[in-house]
């Protein structure tokens, strides 16, 4: 028993020198772009839009929403500092930055509450499109009056005073 | 040796044992009478509100039904609770369960307003205790819902590994991973996929079940899409997040972190949500990992063929 054991264990320690053989690393020369094998996995890709549904609602601009969520970010936390700035120090650049940004910043919360709450799942195919198109009617009316009023008033930073 | 034995019988010390052992069988026997008589307790009475609905029963319409159950012969867990109802008063109840401890999620449903592994939910012993299906889910009956919609989502993240595709011995071969790349997948792998996150999600509730390719994945499967990318035997990243850019997949998420309260294997899909919003604009990138290559499958079969080769060489 006891010689068995030792005969099979000694066998074991004489393979051990070749396990460093084993350890295989993938060698880079050979490895190709990995690209080709996703692309055959997914065969219906989530971005596809074929049925009459999905163009109805997909968005241009959102193709790719992950350029965007970046900016309005970044405008959010722009307009923590741009609204004191502008009530301070009154002038027409920071008025009117300040235009785009608020209505920039109001657009895309509230296009958010209508893709919410206005969806085709309820509304059918038409009237989410058109609560989308009157969001974007009423947004560039207001970016249009308030720059209106930046050049012919005496602009948002002075209102407040 | 008869003698011995004989004079072992007639000990004091027998005596003394069959004496006390007498004593203790009779005490034994009062204990059994008085635990016969112990059901005479008074019955502690719960009731349960449970909805009720069957699709295909075109005349009803869902209602919720009240059944009153004695807890004190009940184990503690509304789970059992129910297998109580359904054994005692109303087979037609149907609920899904499997391993009854909280590892296979299947006994998802809203209990109190909350959603919650059956399993895994203490019986409050008063008031009426509330049982919903998991909310805005399409019911099959009762409390079982229909997760195809969900399990669909999952799948479309490709839960799986994706290695470098010149890698002829796919299957053949085990990857290799360091122990701290292994633990940055701790907080992902432990997902059971019970759907407590993603059915209590508002934004999962609005667009979960639009049309297909502008749905919300819903924190469950964006939890599991974020666990593939991280690992570090991955080696799809990009692909993966390129799939997810679309204005709804990920971003219809706001992070009201609904998913991350009701978790019940603990978890935060809100964070890796975060994390890959971060990872999609670059903020972020992948870790390179700290092992490469592969290892055999069967170490030992390997060793062989490679001595054999080597002998054949010479
Ligand atoms: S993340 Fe938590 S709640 Fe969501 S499916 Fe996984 S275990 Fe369930
Ligand atoms: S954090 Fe995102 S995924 Fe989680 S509940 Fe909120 S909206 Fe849903
Ligand atoms: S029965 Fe398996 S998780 Fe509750």
């Amino acid at each position: 028993m006891a010689l068995a054991l030792f005969l099979r264990s000694s066998a074991r320690l004489q393979a051990l020198p070749n396990l460093s053989r084993c350890v295989q690393f993938a060698p880079s020369s050979t490895s190709r772009p990995f690209s080709h094998l996703v692309q055959q996995l997914n065969k219906n890709p989530i971005s596809a839009t074929k049925s009459k549904v999905n163009v109805i609602a997909t968005r241009g601009m959102s193709a790719d929403h992950s350029k965007l969520w970046p900016i309005e970010k970044a405008v959010s936390i722009a307009l923590l500092g741009l609204v004191p700035a502008s009530i301070i120090t009154p002038n027409p650049i920071l008025d009117n930055l300040l235009a785009v940004a608020v209505v920039a910043h109001f657009h895309w919360g509230l296009e958010a509450c209508v893709i919410d709450y206005i969806r085709p799942i309820i509304f059918g195919p038409v009237i989410p499109k058109l609560a989308l198109g009157l969001l974007y009617l009423v947004s560039a009316a207001t970016l249009g009056g308030l720059l209106y009023y930046n050049h012919n008033c005496i602009g948002i930073g002075c209102t407040a005073f | 040796m008869n003698s011995a034995r004989t004079r072992f019988c007639n000990s004091k010390l027998l005596k003394e044992f069959v004496r006390r052992f007498s004593k203790v069988k009779s005490e034994c026997k009062d204990k059994n009478a008085n635990a016969a008589k112990a059901p005479e307790k008074k019955p502690k009475l719960k009731t349960f509100s449970i909805y009720r609905f069957n699709p295909k029963d075109k005349t009803q319409k869902p209602t919720m039904k009240k059944y009153i159950i004695d807890i004190n012969d009940c184990r503690p867990m509304v789970l059992d609770a129910l297998f109580k109802i359904k054994t005692e008063q109303d087979s037609s109840l149907a609920f899904r369960r499997s391993c009854r401890e909280g590892i296979c999620g299947s006994c998802a449903m809203n209990i109190d307003g909350v959603n919650r592994l059956a399993c895994l939910h203490k019986i409050k012993p008063r008031g009426v205790t509330k049982i919903y299906p998991l909310p805005h889910m399409y019911v099959v009956k009762d409390l079982v819902v229909d997760m195809t919609r969900f399990f669909d989502q999952y799948h479309r993240v490709k839960p799986y590994l994706i290695g470098k595709s010149g890698d002829k011995d796919q299957g053949g071969s085990q990857y290799l991973q360091s122990i701290k790349d292994r633990e940055a997948l701790d907080g992902y792998v432990e997902c059971i996929l019970c759907a407590c996150c993603s059915t209590s999600c508002p934004e999962y509730w609005w667009h979960g079940h639009s049309k297909k390719p502008n749905d919300f994945l819903g924190p469950a499967a964006l939890l599991h899409a974020y666990r593939w990318i991280t690992d570090s035997r991955d080696y799809a990243t990009k692909e993966r997040l390129n799939q997810l850019k679309s204005y709804y997949s990920v971003y219809r998420c706001h992070q009201i972190n609904n998913c991350t309260s009701v978790c019940p294997k603990r978890l935060a899909p809100g964070k890796a949500i975060a994390n890959l919003r971060l990872l999609m604009s670059s903020f972020k990138k992948k870790k390179k990992p700290d092992m490469e290559g592969s290892l055999p499958a069967e170490p030992e079969k390997a060793c062989d063929q490679a001595c054999e080769a080597g002998d054949k060489k010479k």
